[in-house]
């Protein structure tokens, strides 16, 4: 049972790592972004491809991936978003849905749809722990997702509470219009935001490759559990997606444990409802009064 | 439109040789039917659904297995089909309610891919990832053409339906809660309901849809119904326009027709149309229809307004001064009457008026105002005084004297013009909803303009006729009288409107001794009762009557009225 919990844990964190991202955007831009799986994969294949066809040693094609990651992002929050912030937030969702299709169509285009396999990170025996709740075993793998995941929320954590930056951020997220009248640079905040979210959609890439391996569908499962995760912690707060990351993680594992793999994305769906109809601000959100 | 529906129902036949084609346009017929209950979601009540396909995928199933199982007729399964998804739509819809934004698309894109796991998983119903093959089709004579004709069937009746939803209060409910949702219920109306009922009839359509295509195609997969499905459902809705009802027919013909397009240079699709959906969204945000909408209204309805003008004379021609002037005769009574008719009219429109009046107490003369009808064309601009110039050669050419003048609308306003220059002449004035007396108020220039689209819109100038008419409803009178409106100087659409905000009789109405009577419809969508009250009293023996629930035209509503109180001071 511990075992599973910890398998679920694994497997959550990558959750919230994806839900981060989306978090970020969301709250920065206003955006869902639909294509954020489809991204990460399309890095995930240049970096594959960096190091496969190229000869890049793997940290550096994963260095240069995240920094073309984000480089991306800004170009499609730049060029994509942007020209259209003024009309609705609905057309700019169709626009990530373009995106998600044209990416999907390049990677097939270039790379073909067989799957790659992608070397893994760390190798190594795991670590095996005995105690009075009996074995408990931790892959190397989990050390490295729960370390990353650790990094990037206490980083996320100090960088928005400490930094002159991270407080525009934060500023922007709560009235754009406000912060610019404050002499905010909203733009490059909104860059930043979509820079930093298709940074983490690589990341997440990266780490899920030699599970998944490279195909052009590989995160989209990823992506939904990654929204399920931010649903469950109301799609306003980091903290809220780590947890709600970890949580669904668990779930998942049990349910697929117990009942069937073949129900997975059923039991998402099940608690996006449960969650939007019982919870509206997430179970980790707090209420937030607005004027319409 | 019926015209255009009659040719899709008969295409078949004329490409019997070529199933194939066929095929492609039951393809068409299918996507267009799914992407129509696709725009009543998002289009017309402004809910982003990505999990469509979802409901396309129930329907199938829920068809093809009952006609493989239960052997249920081909069209009972396919209602059962969108009444499957019918259902699935509201349980789908009622959670996404509680939030607005994007979290309806949160909770469609979990449906699709759960909905295609789920149909994966449960191997012994639904055949697991290999589906469902040799669905059964029963046909009669030519299984081609006979599926063509019952996608045509339910694409018909779809789309009758969505258009009766659209035009109508649920319509403008579901507009108003897209637009904005506090304002809409501020108005009394009820948004859950609204947006569940658009998401359960989209989600329908999809169903029937979806068992379309398995009984056209005859095979089945769960992921023939999966998220890049929904992805390509939505795109078809974004470049065909999300707010109309035709635009799904050109999305579905632009997603059919692509793949034959490009089937040479190896090319993925899926990078054309996403990048065509993005070039829409962020260039003609209002799809592919709005434009082909635009170039009918300019140039194809411009053809039909060539062709509907009316070429042959109906009544006599005098040449008088300012040109010939075309008009009718009517009785032989010794009271003359003389009509005058109103824009976008001619002396045609005083037809049930003629057929009512006594005929041997009076002699109608009604005539066509020279720019209109088959009256000659007037030189330079137009004006109301212009007009009076005409009326006064034409009376004077006919030596009719000693007359009753009735002036409808515009002519209202050349009556009053011919009343103060020959207040000797006239036994009585009637002004039937009259231009008021002193004008009618000047607008912005790019209002004028709009003016100018009826020139070339039948259509449109037929259903404004009606519109200012509401109590007749002789479709084929307004026809008549819409094609000699077509028949008008070019520059006259737009003169007319103008001239009628450059005249003021109210000085010397005071001096005009001949009684005069104002009638007006308290229906009247252009003129107010104030006005009309102004113009009676500008006249010494001004007089107002108001007709009840009689529109702009008493003259061809309520002929019998009119024809009163031509008489009622004279006899």
């Amino acid at each position: 049972m511990i075992n599973q919990i910890l398998l679920g844990l694994s497997t959550g964190a990558m959750y919230s790592l994806v839900a981060i991202g989306l978090v970020m955007m969301y709250k920065v831009s206003g955006v869902m972004n639909f294509a954020y799986g489809n991204m990460g994969m399309f890095m995930t294949y240049v970096i594959w491809w960096l190091s496969s066809s190229i000869g890049f040693n793997i940290f550096v094609s994963i260095a240069l991936g995240i920094i073309f990651a984000a480089l991306m992002g800004i170009l499609v929050e730049r060029y994509g978003l942007r020209p259209i912030r003024h009309l609705s937030h609905g057309s700019m969702l169709i626009v990530t849905f373009g995106i998600l299709m044209i990416l999907e169509g390049l990677a097939v285009q270039l790379w073909g749809t067989e799957y790659k396999s992608f070397p893994e990170l760390i190798t190594g025996a795991p670590y095996v722990i005995k105690g009075d709740f009996g074995i408990m075993v931790i892959r190397r793998q989990d050390i490295l997702v729960f370390s990353i995941l650790a990094v990037v929320s206490i980083a996320i954590a100090l960088f928005t509470k400490f930094t002159k930056f991270g407080i525009a951020v934060r500023a922007v997220s709560e009235n754009e219009e406000i912060a610019s009248y404050m002499g905010i640079n909203v733009g490059s905040v909104l860059a930043f935001s979509w820079a930093f979210g298709t940074a983490m959609a690589a990341l997440v890439g990266v780490i899920a490759a030699p599970k998944v391996f490279v195909s052009p569908t590989m995160l989209t499962f990823y992506q939904i559990q990654g929204f399920t995760a931010a649903v469950l912690g109301g799609f306003e707060t980091f903290t809220g997606a780590v947890f709600g990351g970890l949580l669904l993680g668990v779930i998942e594992k049990i349910v697929g444990n117990y009942i069937s793999e073949g129900f997975k994305a059923s039991i998402s769906l099940v608690i996006i409802v449960i969650v939007l109809v019982f919870f509206p601000n997430g179970l980790f959100g707090r209420r937030v009064r607005r004027r319409a | 439109m019926l015209w255009i529906w009659l040719i899709l129902a008969l295409l078949p036949f004329l490409l019997l040789k070529s199933a194939f084609i066929i095929t492609i346009l039951s393809l068409v017929g299918i996507y267009a039917l799914a992407t129509l209950g696709l725009n009543l979601i998002m289009g017309y009540s402004g809910q982003i659904s990505i999990g469509h396909a979802a409901f396309m995928s129930i329907g199938a199933y829920t068809s093809t297995l009952l006609v493989m199982h239960y052997n249920i007729p081909v069209v009972f399964g396919i209602i059962l089909g969108g009444i499957t998804a019918f259902i699935f739509g509201i349980l789908i819809g009622f959670p996404a309610l509680r939030l607005s934004g994007f979290y309806l698309a949160i909770a469609t894109m979990g449906f699709v891919v759960a909905i295609e796991q789920l149909f994966s998983y449960f191997e012994h119903i639904t055949g697991g990832h290999a589906g469902i093959r040799n669905i059964p089709f029963p046909f009669l004579w030519n299984s081609d053409v006979e599926k063509y004709l019952l996608v045509f069937a339910f694409l018909f009746v779809a789309y009758v339906v969505a258009d009766r939803l659209i035009n109508s209060k649920t319509g403008r409910a579901w507009m108003a809660v897209r637009e904005n949702e506090i304002a809409a219920s501020v108005m009394g109306v009820n948004i859950a309901w609204y947006k569940v009922l658009a998401f359960a009839i989209g989600s329908m359509f999809a169903g029937i849809a979806g068992a379309l295509y398995a009984h056209v195609i005859g095979y089945i997969a769960p992921s023939d119904f999966g998220i890049a499905k929904s992805l390509d459902l939505l795109a078809i809705s974004v470049i065909g326009g999300m707010a109309s009802i035709d635009g799904p027919f050109y999305g579905a013909l632009i997603y059919v027709a692509m793949p034959f397009l490009f089937s040479r240079s190896n090319f993925s699709l899926s990078i054309i149309f996403g990048a065509l959906l993005i070039f829409v969204v962020l260039f003609m945000p209002l799809g592919i229809s709005f434009y082909i909408k635009i170039f009918r209204m300019n140039y194809f309805n411009a053809l039909i307004a060539y062709l509907k003008k009316s070429r042959r004379p109906f009544g006599m021609f005098v040449q008088t001064p300012v040109g010939r002037i075309h008009y009718i005769k009517h009785g032989s009574g010794n009271i003359p009457v003389v009509l005058v008719h109103g824009n976008f009219a001619s002396s045609r429109f005083f037809e049930p008026l003629i057929k009512k009046i006594p005929e041997d107490q009076f002699t109608v003369y009604a005539l066509d105002l020279p720019n209109f009808g088959f009256s000659d064309e007037l030189p330079g601009d137009v004006s109301i005084e212009k007009y009076v110039d005409a009326l006064e050669s034409f009376v004077k050419t006919l030596g009719i004297n000693n007359f009753i003048l009735l002036g409808h609308s515009l002519g209202g306003a050349v009556a009053m013009g011919y009343a103060v220059r020959h207040p000797k002449n006239l036994a009585k004035l009637v002004l039937v909803d009259p231009a008021p007396i002193f004008g009618m108020p000047r607008y912005d220039e790019s209002a004028y303009k709009i003016i100018d689209v009826y020139r070339k819109n039948p259509d449109m100038i037929k259903r404004a006729l009606m519109m200012n008419a509401p109590n007749y409803d002789d479709e084929k009178f307004f026809d008549r009288i819409t094609s000699d409106a077509l028949r008008m100087a070019k520059k006259a659409f737009i003169g007319n409107a103008k001239s009628l905000a450059d005249y003021n009789y109210i000085d010397k109405a005071v001096l005009l001794e001949v009684p005069v009577v104002v009638i007006y419809g308290d229906k009247d969508v252009i003129l107010d009762y104030e006005s009309m009250k102004k113009t009676a009293e500008a006249f010494p023996k001004g007089k107002l009557i108001v007709l009840k629930d009689i529109g702009h035209s008493p003259v061809i509503e309520a002929p019998e009225e009119v024809i009163k109180h031509l008489t009622d001071i004279v006899t």
